[in-house]
């Protein structure tokens, strides 16, 4: 019960579809948007003003009072999810940036996290 | 025989397994080692940035505020042991789900206390990062 070549090869299309579509799946995930580096390479401290940090970055996703220094906070968030037959790994990573203003509104100090930059697509649960 | 392994091969590659293992992490943790240049009173708030980057948050205190990177870990393991009932005539038509599972939550939080002079007043871990581990059974400790 040989098949002939043509169905045969369709027999391997398909086992090859289940593999590539069935068996494994990588999705990615955001939430907020990056800001881009160049923008934020752009505040400088001690030079920019709370208006220039607003019109590079737009509204921060919240606003602190800490001692005498006003902080906008931005993040954001990326996911990568890989699965191979049993197995899956969901790995998140967040980018938290900070521009800290003083009292006159000029930019003290900004931390901008690259933690997104290392994220990657794993589907072995085990181990680190 | 041979069409039921095809089966279940199918079936494995196509996710529907009666079995899994799955891993969660949020960022990546961070050891003792890491904060062993920290000196309380003395080491600024700018040098733990340049090592360890930006934290998750920031919470303000009366004399300054707490800088806190977070790590969690989830591991979680499922099986359904009545899962092959479904390959049995009449039985797969009643319920026959029968699933264990244990899922394991480790959260590992590093704070950081930095005065109103940006200089670290303490640095701290409280984690529970052991309880992130695949078990089979959900019984135990």
């Amino acid at each position: 019960m040989h098949g002939i070549p043509a169905a045969r090869s369709m027999r391997t299309m398909l086992a090859v579809a289940l593999l590539a579509l069935g068996g494994c799946a990588v999705s990615r995930g955001d939430l907020g948007d990056g800001l881009p580096k160049e923008k934020i390479a752009a505040v400088k401290e001690g030079q920019t003003t709370t208006t220039e940090v607003l019109a590079l970055l737009g509204a921060p996703a919240s606003i602190q009072q800490i001692g005498d220094m006003t902080v906008f906070h931005y993040y954001h968030y990326a996911l990568k999810h890989g699965t191979f037959l049993v197995f899956s790994r969901i790995n998140v990573a967040g980018d938290d940036t900070y521009v800290f203003l003083d009292h006159a509104g000029v930019v003290r100090q900004v931390l901008a996290g690259n933690r997104t930059d290392r994220l990657t697509f794993q589907f072995w649960p085990f181990g680190a | 025989m041979r069409h039921a392994w095809h089966l279940v091969v199918a079936l494995l590659l196509s996710g529907c397994t009666p079995i899994t293992w799955t891993r969660v992490t949020l960022n990546q943790p961070l050891h003792a080692q890491d904060i062993r240049f920290i000196d309380p009173g003395r080491t600024q708030w700018a040098e733990v940035v340049r090592r360890l980057g930006a934290p998750g948050e920031l919470q303000p205190t009366p004399t300054g505020f707490v800088a806190t990177y977070f790590y969690l870990d989830t591991a979680d393991f499922d099986v359904d042991l009545g899962w092959p009932l479904g390959f049995i005539g009449p039985v797969s038509r009643a319920p026959h789900r029968m699933e264990l599972g244990d899922t394991g939550i480790g959260v590992e939080e590093l704070e950081v206390a930095v005065g109103a002079d940006l200089r670290v007043q303490y640095a701290v871990f409280a984690d529970s990062n052991d309880a992130a581990r695949f078990k089979p059974v959900p019984v135990g400790d």
